[in-house]
């Protein structure tokens, strides 16, 4: 399936790494950064949407874990620690973006900048990215974050609770009622596949 | 049961009991919506277990480099001024009676203090003005200080510049505060 979050298996390197950081050595936590920038960004761009903005997020994550490693607890994992502050950033960017534009359906989808190609998109990938994405958009900051985090990143109930500062129960609900958003959007979105009578079924709905 | 009941039962995470299985399959065999609502979850698991990570452009940590000294930078720019204004502060805080004493002996204290608001405001557009206010000060202190106020001028001299240093080496070589 997909790969898990980057950076695993290290766990005694890289408490040296967070040990030299916290001295104040940005090279040791640059050597952090190479191992996690991709869980970082993907994150990101998953919440986002584009390349532009998950590229900022990621570098200001970044900028901040190393401001207050401080309160990182070696006893945790440094990806989840990471992780939660970047999902915390997406979710006030998504907020604050909500405030100035009128509504996100305005923000422009995807961009694959034409001179910055991403390194691994092909064609027809770009196809599917651009689907997910329009399905993800329609969901709630939160719920978004969370349905990233379970499918993407296979972060168990209570991974999410922490890194998001939920409740199980509420994680467990948000994605519940996610799952039935991204069915009901797929729906809207892509209604032939399922033929005529299961859109008439689906347009007079038995509430 | 109602149609809510299994559209609640197609997004479970868990497995249904066999009863509820069963229930709700004879459902989906009669209901439309709750059909299309299960294919629609369908091809959207496909899709998001399909879906690949994402990179960063090439040379990210070059770049969080950048960015880390330029926010540097600026913090340090920030604490350098903020250190000045408060060294300012304290030195006027540090003269004023000094000047209050030595300009106007012969007032009473609020006076003292009315006559050199007054004098300060005159001295505000005259960059002239500050300097004839400095040499006034001094040339006042020579004449009126005893040595006993000289004492006491400079422990209090010697104190603003402990502080000073404090601050300046808490404030502009620590660590890069939060931003
Ligand atoms: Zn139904």
């Amino acid at each position: 399936m997909k790969a898990t979050v980057q950076g695993e298996g290290s766990k005694e390197q890289e408490l040296l790494w967070i040990r030299s950081a916290l001295l104040g050595d940005s090279e040791a936590f640059v050597q952090l950064i190479e191992l996690y920038q991709r869980s970082v960004y993907n994150l990101c761009y998953r919440m986002l949407g584009n390349a532009e903005d998950a590229e900022d997020a990621a570098q200001e994550t970044f900028l901040r874990a190393f401001h207050s490693l401080r309160k990182f607890d070696q006893q945790r994992s440094f990806a989840t620690w990471l992780l939660s502050i970047a999902a915390h950033y997406c979710i006030d960017q998504i907020r604050k973006r909500k405030m100035t534009v009128f509504s996100l359906e305005d923000v422009p989808d995807i961009e694959f900048a034409g001179h910055d190609p991403l390194p691994e998109t092909t064609i027809s990938l770009r196809e599917d990215q651009q689907r997910i994405q329009q399905l993800l958009k329609t969901l709630s900051e939160l719920d978004r974050a969370t349905v990233v985090l379970y499918y993407w990143y296979d972060f168990s109930y209570e991974e999410i609770a922490q890194t998001l500062s939920l409740t199980v129960s509420a994680v467990k609900s948000r994605l519940h009622r996610a799952r039935r958003a991204l069915a009901q959007s797929w729906l809207e979105k892509y209604p032939t596949t399922f033929g005529e009578v299961e859109r008439k079924g689906y347009e007079s709905p038995v509430f | 049961m109602n149609h809510r009941f299994f559209e609640e039962r197609l997004f479970a995470d868990e497995p249904l009991p066999p009863e509820e299985q069963l229930l709700l399959e004879e459902h989906l065999q009669s209901c439309d919506r709750c059909r299309a609502l299960r294919a629609a979850w369908q091809e959207t698991q496909i899709e998001l277990r399909l879906a690949q990570w994402v990179a960063p452009r090439q040379g990210f940590s070059q770049r969080w480099r950048e960015h880390y000294l330029h926010r540097n930078a600026q913090a340090q720019q920030r604490r350098a001024l903020l250190v000045f204004l408060i060294n300012s502060f304290l030195a006027a805080v540090f003269a004023l009676p000094f000047y209050l004493l030595v300009a106007f002996p012969s007032q009473p204290l609020w006076m003292r203090l009315v006559i050199a608001l007054y004098n300060l405001s005159a001295l505000i557009p005259l960059v002239d003005g500050i300097s004839t206010f400095v040499v006034t000060v001094f040339r006042a202190l020579a004449e009126v200080v005893t040595p006993a106020m000289q004492i006491s001028l400079g422990v209090a001299f010697m104190g603003v510049t402990i502080i000073w240093l404090a601050m300046l080496r808490k404030f502009s070589f620590g660590r890069l505060g939060t931003q």
